[in-house]
């Protein structure tokens, strides 16, 4: 097997596990919901039938059983209780777990398993729907292992089947399938040959043969699902007598699981129009079946039981894929920018023209690009919800958590690498950050506490937000610990804000006990550094007995940007356009530096200022008129004095050395048209390494 | 060919001069040699790496040995100043392949050169024991320094995470 399928392979197994999850938790919140039921089950069944494929037969066996659970919620025999939600998220946990590999010595899994049947088999008693009696059997099974039928059936049947075209491919050997169906009582087998093509035509990888075998005691769908479980196969069952009460099954598989949802009918009566063929009688080795097998009528949409599953617009890109794309749009985008210069240069108006007429697809392939790589954020909420109930268990305190903003959209590898940050944040607000029930009632807030996960756009930027109503951060307490853990002197003069931006200090923890939740995984710091590798920054607001706000600002991509190029001291640099605010002249009498501090009167706001030339050390003279660029990062809005203007661009952000790290104004560095390089400001960072500045300009802006 | 069989005898090194000090590296770290190419100050990068360059659609950061290696001289005065090269390198930055572009005053030239002839530094050396890999006796008889680039980078870039 290929290492790409093996990695097709993870990546879909991600998916569902996500899927499952997302359908489990909706599902708790509505239980009645049909369709959330059944996407559970298809997800389940789609694991099942992949992992199946390759090769992880515990996995099959784990998720059978599992998935026999559901079938019964499904059916409508057993109601969706929190209990089985539960147990339903923990076997979800198990999944990845049984594809590894890895042992379950403390028999976790058979717990839930037990759990499960045990919480389904009251409830399924009823079994008058046909799926439903023998959906049963299989929980006390080993997988895999033709049993001896325990209820003969009346009537013979006869099967047919032929392997699918990639089936060999993927490791199945008919001789085993063959010696299976033998086992389990088929006998009269015949080869059907109708389907081998020329030798010209011959494809050795594909199983042209098909099989019809003869069941003289009949035999249950079920088995014959085990058997196909690891060699995907077409087939089909015709019973001997189709009397009321036999259900036809030859849409195979794929009637019996959609069944309900697309309307196909179980018994056979109503269908013999449609396939002559399946009335026929047994003994025929027709060849009429086995070419009808690979394309099913039209009731059922697809052939596969995961391509059901899959919208058939979207197509599987692998990452790294869109990263060289990115990378391509990138150079283009640069280079796009030196024909613009050189067109410019040549005076010719269809040069011009033609670099316009670049300019605009560039853009256009650099936005599609960039919409590619967006995922809304509601990939990550289900493992946040998630997260969210089971610590809220634990420690019992009831929190209800709101969600604002699941489709806002960031760059993929923003989200991925999101993830823990977000999910630790998450726990330290309820761990830390949430009351006991009893502390709750007795400062008068209301039992259930909430917290809050919101994510917004803001310009260039996403502002995701973690709003709990809890007991909130005391500036003095963290204030006293950090001068214990020795990060700061105890003669310091810090902020509030300073003070709680001490928790991402390494070393810092305020937990006065480390529970089972808070104590494992990546510490505060470890959040912080991936949020400023990403080239975001997170701000913290509390207040004692209110609550505390914790708030990241991300980029929303990575790759590009439209900057502002502008000049000081001939050299140029780009500031990123969603942090541009405006720009004007500096009025003359504030061109010399002054001692107080500088402000200008905007609209009757005062908006201090900085002087690039000083930030940046530039050695030469200014020149009689400059610039001022308003810039807004986080709350504050802060002018930013340029030489000179020179115009927008789109700019490629190449990352800086790592040698490079100590220049901490600088975000990246973008190739322009004539081919220098200029460097991309970070503008929270100069705000910062503006320092007292920037302190005094919150103040001043308030 | 000589070049395979020499394989474990001998090792390709680039020669070149800072100030006064003749440097070697291998060759298999070398990637290319450029005439100087128009140079970007990063403000505030410090002074190891100040520069950044375009090179060939690439933006590497311009490094300079005289800090680490501690070479203050200017060199011969009768060396001409269009001699003036960097050396585009690909080594480890925190044990990561990155690519870095070094000054260089003058190239010499491209020399094999026995392994044997490489000793080890002198216990009382004046250079950063550190920083320097050996050193080997060149044709002109003066002391050719065989710097260990990715460790200065590495200690460079801690210094500048640092700072």
């Amino acid at each position: 097997m290929s290492d790409e399928m093996v990695e097709i392979f993870h990546e879909e197994l991600r998916e569902l596990l996500e899927s499952l999850e997302r359908g489990l938790i909706d599902l708790q919140v509505s239980p009645d919901d049909e369709g959330l039921v059944n996407q559970v089950f298809r997800d389940l069944h789609t694991i099942k039938g992949s992992g199946a494929m390759f090769g992880f037969v515990d996995l099959a066996a784990f998720i059978h059983d599992f998935e026999t659970a559901f079938d019964k919620v499904r059916s409508g025999q057993v109601k969706v209780t929190n209990e089985l939600i539960k147990l339903g998220l923990a076997a979800r946990d198990e999944i990845p777990g049984l594809v590894e590999g890895t042992d379950d010595p403390d028999g976790v899994r058979e717990e839930i398993l037990a759990a499960l049947t045990a919480m389904t088999a009251d409830a399924g008693d009823a079994g008058d729907a046909p799926p439903a009696p023998a959906a049963e059997e299989p929980l006390d099974l080993d997988f895999g292992e033709p049993l001896p039928e325990p209820e003969p059936e009346t009537a013979g049947a006869t099967l047919r089947f032929t392997l699918t075209d990639d089936a060999l491919g993927l490791g199945a050997i008919p001789s085993v399938v063959l010696g299976e169906l033998r086992d389990l009582g088929g006998t009269d087998l015949k080869a059907d040959i109708s389907r081998v093509p020329g030798l010209s035509d011959l494809d050795i990888d594909v199983c042209y043969v098909g099989w019809s075998m003869y069941f003289p005691d009949g035999i249950s769908r079920e088995d014959i699902d085990e058997v196909f479980m690891f060699a995907e196969a077409d087939w089909s069952l015709e019973e001997d007598a189709p009397a009321e009460g036999g259900f036809d099954l030859d849409l195979g598989e794929l009637a019996a699981e959609n069944g309900e949802e697309q309307g196909v009918g179980f018994f056979a009566p109503e269908e013999p129009a449609e396939e002559p063929v399946a009335e026929a009688p047994k003994a025929a080795p027709a060849p009429a079946p086995a070419p009808a097998a690979p394309k099913p009528p039209a009731k059922a949409p697809a052939a596969k039981p995961d391509a059901s599953a899959e919208p058939a617009a979207s197509v599987r890109v692998p990452a790294a894929r869109l990263d060289t794309l990115m990378d391509s749009v990138g150079e283009l985008v640069t280079v796009e920018a030196r024909l613009t210069e050189l067109a410019r240069q040549s005076r010719d108006a269809a040069i011009i023209a033609t670099a316009e007429e670049v300019a605009r697809l560039a853009a256009r392939l650099r936005d599609a690009t960039m919409t590619m790589r967006m995922v809304p954020m509601r990939t990550l909420v289900a493992r946040c919800r998630r997260l969210i109930m089971g610590l809220s268990d634990d420690l019992n305190k009831p929190v209800e958590f709101e969600v604002h903003g699941e489709e806002t959209e960031l760059d993929k590898t923003v989200i991925e690498k999101l993830a823990d940050p977000l999910v630790h944040i998450l726990r330290n607000a309820i761990d830390h950050g949430m009351e006991t029930q009893e502390q709750r009632e007795t400062t008068g807030k209301p039992m259930i506490g909430k917290v809050e996960l919101s994510a917004v756009h803001a310009g260039g930027e996403v502002l995701i937000r973690v709003k709990d109503d809890g007991r909130g951060m005391n500036p003095d307490v963290i204030r006293h610990k950090a001068i214990e853990r020795g990060l700061i002197n105890s003669d310091m003069v810090l902020t509030d804000s300073q003070i709680f931006m001490l928790i991402f200090e390494p070393g810092f923890s305020t937990a006065e006990t480390v529970t089972e939740l808070s104590g494992r995984g990546v510490g505060m710091d470890v959040v912080r550094r991936t949020i400023e590798g990403l080239r975001g920054n997170i701000e913290v607001a509390s207040k004692l007995g209110e609550g505390t706000t914790v708030t990241l600002r991300l980029p929303l991509t990575l790759a590009i940007i439209d900057g502002l190029l502008i000049e000081v001291d001939d050299e140029r640099y780009t500031l990123p356009m969603s942090a541009v605010k405006e720009i004007f002249e500096l009025p003359p009498e504030k061109t010399l530096a002054s001692r107080t501090g500088d402000y200008l009167d905007i609209r009757g706001h005062f908006v201090p200022f900085i002087r690039l030339r000083t930030i940046f050390e530039c050695t030469g003279d200014a020149p009689t008129e400059q610039n001022v660029v308003v810039v807004e990062a986080g709350e504050s809005r802060i002018g930013i004095v340029v030489d000179h203007i020179i115009g927008t661009n789109q700019t490629v952000i190449k990352q800086v050395s790592k040698l490079q790290h100590s220049a901490r104004s600088i975000s990246g560095a973008t190739i322009l048209g004539d081919g220098t390089v200029s460097l991309i400001i970070d503008v929270p960072q100069l705000l910062a390494q503006a320092g007292p500045l920037v302190d005094s300009s919150k103040e001043a802006a308030a | 060919m000589s070049a395979e069989t020499n394989k474990n005898a001998t090792i390709t090194v680039i020669t070149f001069s800072i100030g006064h000090q003749k440097l070697a590296i291998p060759a298999t770290d070398l990637r290319e040699i450029m005439d100087p190419l128009p140079m970007t100050r990063v403000p505030g990068a410090g002074k190891f790496a100040p520069w950044v360059l375009n090179v060939r659609g690439q933006v590497l950061p311009l490094a300079d040995l005289r800090l680490p290696l501690g070479i203050t001289d200017k060199g011969p005065a009768d060396r001409p100043e269009d001699a003036r090269r960097f050396l585009v390198l690909e080594l480890l930055l925190a044990g990561e392949p990155a690519t870095v572009a070094i000054m260089s005053d003058i190239v010499h030239e491209v020399a094999m050169i026995p392994k044997s002839s490489i000793e080890p530094l002198p216990s009382n050396s004046m250079w950063p024991a550190d920083f320097v890999t050996g050193l080997f006796k060149g044709n002109d008889e003066s002391f050719v320094l065989m710097p260990d680039l990715s460790t200065i980078c590495t200690a460079m870039a801690q210094r500048a995470a640092a700072a």
